[in-house]
């Protein structure tokens, strides 16, 4: 195989393919910004259509993210084969516990299934104003 | 392995969080933009002294991670021992590609080996102002769908 024949080393990934990905997983992490200072939690969470549904407890992410500009990601790196991937979703956080708006909708018809233990009564989505991803093969 | 009994989560130690950070090589960094948008980046890296040190390219990290209030981030979920585990740094970054003294001299040295491809020439670390860390074993049984 030529050189200019080989797959690109890193390449951006259109957002139906992100949207393929982020249907396929369940656990990602969502960072918040609180006070200026970017946190970062895992969350599991489903997919309904563009938007990220997640299900929580009262606390940081309850209380800092709706309204607010959040960022979820998923990524995964297969060591055996040098391969790896990431999928970042940049929007705004929707408490959907009560509220009937599109978002809210969506983020009802989702099935996030939380494994950390806690009652999580409260529903968030995500409206996702830009969805990016990368794949990349490990450098020779 | 030993953890907290099923359906409650275990606030981890100090020394478990470090030992956790020691033992891993891949995390994710967050950091804010100017329109106060979090970004979140995978990133390879190694941890001693309190320092997160990671290598970057040119770009949105380089240009908003030093000087700045970040966070990073590990985590692991084993389905088979149903147990999840997450830590996180909180701290200010640095671009120590100049070394301003011997500790960031010495942490040039440090083994951080980028997967991703490109060159990444610069070097930064986080300096943890607080580092916290949480463990779980899961009772969620997911339902056959």
């Amino acid at each position: 195989m030529k050189a200019s024949e080989r797959e690109p080393e890193l390449e951006e990934l259109p957002e139906d393919e992100c949207l393929e990905i982020l249907e396929r997983h369940s656990l990602g992490r969502i960072a918040v910004v609180v006070q200026g200072q970017p946190q970062i939690f895992p969350v599991n969470y489903a997919m309904s259509g563009r938007i990220v549904a997640f299900r929580t407890g009262p606390g940081t992410k309850l209380s800092q993210a709706p309204g607010t500009k959040v960022c979820f990601e998923i990524d995964e790196y297969e060591s055996s084969g040098g391969t790896g991937w990431s999928v970042m979703v940049q929007g705004v956080a929707v408490d959907a516990t009560d509220s009937f708006d599109d978002v809210s909708w969506a983020a009802h018809a989702a099935t996030p299934w939380p494994l950390a233990p806690g009652a999580k009564p409260f529903r968030v989505g995500i409206e996702p104003s830009q969805i990016t991803g990368r794949r990349f093969r490990r450098r020779a | 392995m030993r953890g907290p009994r099923s359906g409650q989560i275990e606030v981890l130690s100090d020394s478990a969080c470090v030992k956790l950070l020691r033992s891993h090589d891949l995390g994710r960094i967050a950091v804010v933009d100017r329109e106060v948008r979090p970004l979140i980046f995978p990133i390879n890296y190694f941890f001693d002294e309190g320092v997160v040190v990671f290598r970057t390219a040119p770009g949105t990290k380089l240009d908003l991670a030093p000087g700045a209030y970040v966070s990073f981030e590990i985590d692991d979920w084993d389905p088979n021992q149903g147990v999840g585990w997450s830590v996180l740094v909180k701290g200010i970054a640095h671009d120590i590609t100049q070394p301003r003294g011997a500790p960031t001299g010495r942490m040039r040295y440090w083994p951080v080996h980028p997967v991703a491809p490109g060159s990444r020439e610069h070097w930064a670390g986080i300096w943890a102002n607080e580092i916290t860390g949480r463990k779980f074993r899961s009772d969620a049984q997911r339902p056959a769908l």
